[in-house]
């Protein structure tokens, strides 16, 4: 990784080689990747050589002449730069005057005139570079980094805790709608039944007693949990991540929801479920067996 | 008038929202659609000129746009170009040093709903009677 991509006109190469020899001697020592024969050899996409330097850098210096401006690469390099969130600094080499577009482009960069002296504009561009004149975008860019990092994690949290509720919670509602096929042909015949029809009542209010603490639990925790979900997807958004595991985590929660629905609507299930309710002594479980049977 | 927003790579839906929301509004927008940030064409003409023409510069700022270099370059081409500018925040993250520089006292709206936001925008620039 190079400290500095030097973006200048061919017009200007040797302008352009100058500063990179006075940023690289010691003791500034600052790294520079330019564009020629030495970093990009026959053979390879210029293009894409150029886009990974800008990227890999950390600061892009724009040689600004009549040339550069003028240069159709020089402006793709620079809004490139740009668009990366490179800081930009700009030597100035001639007398030339801004055009709109670089007025636009550099108008958050400090514009360094080397036509005098370079030497002073090296001193001044090394001690910027290594001092960390952009310290606080670079604080900002750790912290959005962090974001990531913390951002991700309580939002795996929250959404694992959520999936497990439903899928849970949609479990034992299979389970109480099994209980109640297996003691009755429909739920306003259940609801007639009582405990001397040989049902388990207590059993049954224990599994209604269960589905009130799910209640209660979407109640009082979804909320917190939407709350730390959405502010973790904020971070991560902000932070240019989604987090894709979401999508595998909804994939898997939609399969959990679709594989019960099988197994309940299934007739082999339902024949096992009501074999399991008879031999556990279930009036109604028995009755219908039998009913069953004698049909066959 | 016509508004310009200037938003960071990473609010794309959010500013998009805004657009349609000023539009539904009976806003004029010049809106640089930069899609996520995988442009094929140089946007930084349109962006120039979208800026030049409008009449209200709308800033959404979060912790993308304290670092996003063309967000800084549009904030201080408008500040440059005397363009009246609202910050809208997009969370609850602190505005820059260089942005805050920038901004000076413009109007700072706290993110409530998108579209509260474009009805605020709207009724204080008196764009909707």
């Amino acid at each position: 990784m190079n400290d500095v991509f030097i973006s200048y006109s061919s017009k200007d190469v040797e302008t352009a080689k100058k500063i990179k020899r006075l940023l690289e001697s010691p003791p500034r020592s600052v790294s520079c990747w330019m564009a020629n024969d030495a970093t990009i050899t026959g053979g390879d996409d210029f293009r894409s050589r150029i886009a990974e330097a800008i990227r890999s850098c950390k600061v892009c210096l724009f040689v600004l002449s009549e040339n550069s401006m003028k240069s159709d690469w020089c402006s793709r390099e620079l809004s490139f730069a740009i668009l990366e969130n490179k800081p930009i600094y700009t030597v100035k080499i001639d007398d030339s005057t801004l055009d709109d577009i670089h007025t636009f482009k550099l108008s958050c960069s400090q514009i360094m005139d080397a036509s005098v002296n370079f030497d002073a504009v090296a001193e001044a561009l090394a001690i910027n570079i290594k001092n960390g004149k952009d310290a606080e975008i670079e604080k900002a860019q750790r912290s959005i980094a962090n974001s990531r990092r913390f951002g991700f994690l309580p939002y795996t949290i929250a959404v694992c805790i959520k999936r497990t509720a439903w899928i849970l919670l949609f479990v034992h509602l299979a389970n109480m709608i099994s209980f109640i096929r297996a003691n009755a042909n429909s739920l306003s015949e259940f609801v007639t039944l009582s405990s001397r029809d040989g049902v388990d009542m207590q059993r049954f209010e224990f599994l209604c007693g269960i589905l009130g603490a799910f209640i209660a639990f979407f109640v009082f925790v979804g909320t917190p949990l939407k709350i730390l979900e959405t502010t973790s997807l904020r971070k991560m958004v902000a932070a240019s991540e989604m987090d894709s595991a979401s999508a595998l985590y909804s994939l898997y929660w939609i399969f959990t929801f679709v594989h019960p629905i099988f197994g309940l609507f299934s007739k082999k299930k339902s024949l096992e479920r009501l074999e399991r309710s008879a031999e556990l002594g279930y009036a109604p479980a028995v009755k219908r067996l039998a009913k069953m049977k004698k049909d066959e | 008038m016509i508004f310009y927003i200037s938003y960071a790579n990473s609010d794309y839906l959010m500013a998009q929202k805004l657009n349609r929301e000023l539009r539904l509004l009976g806003a004029a927008t010049a809106f640089v659609d930069r899609g996520d940030g995988e442009m094929l064409v140089d946007p930084m003409v349109d962006i120039m000129q979208s800026i030049s023409s409008c009449d209200h510069f709308i800033f959404l700022h979060s912790e993308s746009a304290n670092t996003a270099m063309l967000s800084q370059i549009e904030l201080t081409y408008a500040k440059n170009r005397k363009k009246p500018i609202t910050v809208v925040k997009m969370g609850s993250g602190k505005i820059s040093t260089p942005i805050k520089f920038e901004v000076g006292d413009a109007r700072v709206i706290g993110k409530n709903s998108i579209e509260n936001v474009a009805k605020e925008i709207v009724k204080i620039m008196g764009v909707v009677e």
